[in-house]
């Protein structure tokens, strides 16, 4: 019965993007993040397959956030870079690029509490401390994976 | 007729002073007064005697003591002056001091200054944002940055790789 709640519950949180699948037929990177998320979460908190399903979309919507804030991180980044290195740079341009990047790291703060805030009502408090814990695990081991990419890169070079 | 003697007409006596003759007969009549010169010779024998045994002051010796306790003194007053005063009323320690100052404040100054550039420029530098290399990797905020970065085949790769870790190979603990 509860393999077949979970498995409801992942259904679910792959339905949003069942049509892109069928479009590109291949997931996209936040995609692939979103489940890795899910199943490390469930792996990690072991949590009842009612409080899995109103947590999966909280965990997607975090990650579809993460990515928002990353890309707009980078893209501030090196326009500051650009800026910083370029040696007439415009005073008032380096200044917005600089509250920008103030303020995507800002952001990802805030969307760090936002999601503890939105999941912790649903767990108890020993859940609370795995979900901290899981978030801890699914970095490193992403991590582990984009080192993997990386140097692979770095070796064809 | 002459009354008795006085105190002072004794004492002219005892020292043998010329004295007038009708004092003189007076002594010889008049047995009151003989009776008091009779007593007072003893006393003035004692006295005179005394004259050779008190020691003539060594007055050299004085006038040595009287210097040398003036001149403590005076060094004294100079010791107490100079405590108050003394460091800065002296014309080398003055020239020094002057000098100290003149020098050391604006040297210190300029190294203030230095510093406060330092300070400044360390600053800038902490806000300017760090080349790729210098950034500290395996941060959570990393890691997405890193990952949106990724070309098209390394997505794929690393999609790969999350996919196996779901399916329960753990490849990336390889």
């Amino acid at each position: 019965m509860t393999k077949l709640a979970i498995a409801l519950a992942l259904a679910l949180v792959s339905s949003a993007n069942a049509l892109s699948q069928q479009r590109l037929q291949t997931p996209t990177l936040e995609e692939s993040v979103v489940d890795f998320y899910v199943a490390e979460f469930h792996r990690v908190v072991n949590v009842d397959p009612e409080v899995f399903v109103k947590a999966a979309p909280i965990i997607k919507e975090f990650i579809r956030a993460r990515f928002d804030i990353s890309a707009r991180r980078q893209e501030t980044l090196e326009q500051l870079r650009m800026l910083v290195n370029r040696g007439n740079s415009n005073e008032e341009d380096m200044k917005r690029a600089i509250r920008d990047l103030d303020k995507a790291d800002a952001d990802i703060h805030a969307n760090q509490e936002r999601f503890l805030s939105s999941i912790d009502p649903l767990l108890n408090t020993r859940q609370q401390g795995r979900v901290r814990i899981f978030q801890q695990v699914a970095d490193q081991a992403m991590r582990q994976m984009l080192n993997k990419v990386q140097n692979a890169r770095s070796a064809n070079k | 007729m002459l009354g008795h003697l006085k105190a002072e007409d004794f004492i002219n006596l005892m020292e043998g002073a010329e004295a007038p003759t009708a004092h003189k007969i007076h002594l010889d009549s008049c047995a009151r007064c003989r009776e008091v010169w009779e007593s007072l010779k003893p006393l003035y024998a004692g006295v005179t005697s005394l004259d050779g045994d008190v020691p003539e002051p060594d007055w050299v010796e004085f006038r040595s003591s009287v210097r040398n306790e003036l001149l403590s003194r005076s060094v004294q007053r100079q010791t107490v002056v100079r405590r108050w005063t003394g460091w800065t009323v002296r014309p080398a320690v003055a020239w020094a001091l002057s000098l100290l100052l003149a020098v050391g404040i604006p040297t210190g100054a300029f190294v203030w200054h230095l510093q406060k550039e330092n300070r400044a420029f360390k600053a800038l530098r902490a806000r300017q944002p760090l080349p790729a290399s210098e950034m500290i990797e395996g941060t959570e905020k990393a890691v997405f940055d890193d990952m949106i970065e990724l070309s098209d085949s390394e997505q794929a790769q690393f999609q790969q790789l999350l996919e196996a870790a779901q399916s329960g190979t753990h490849a990336y603990n390889d």
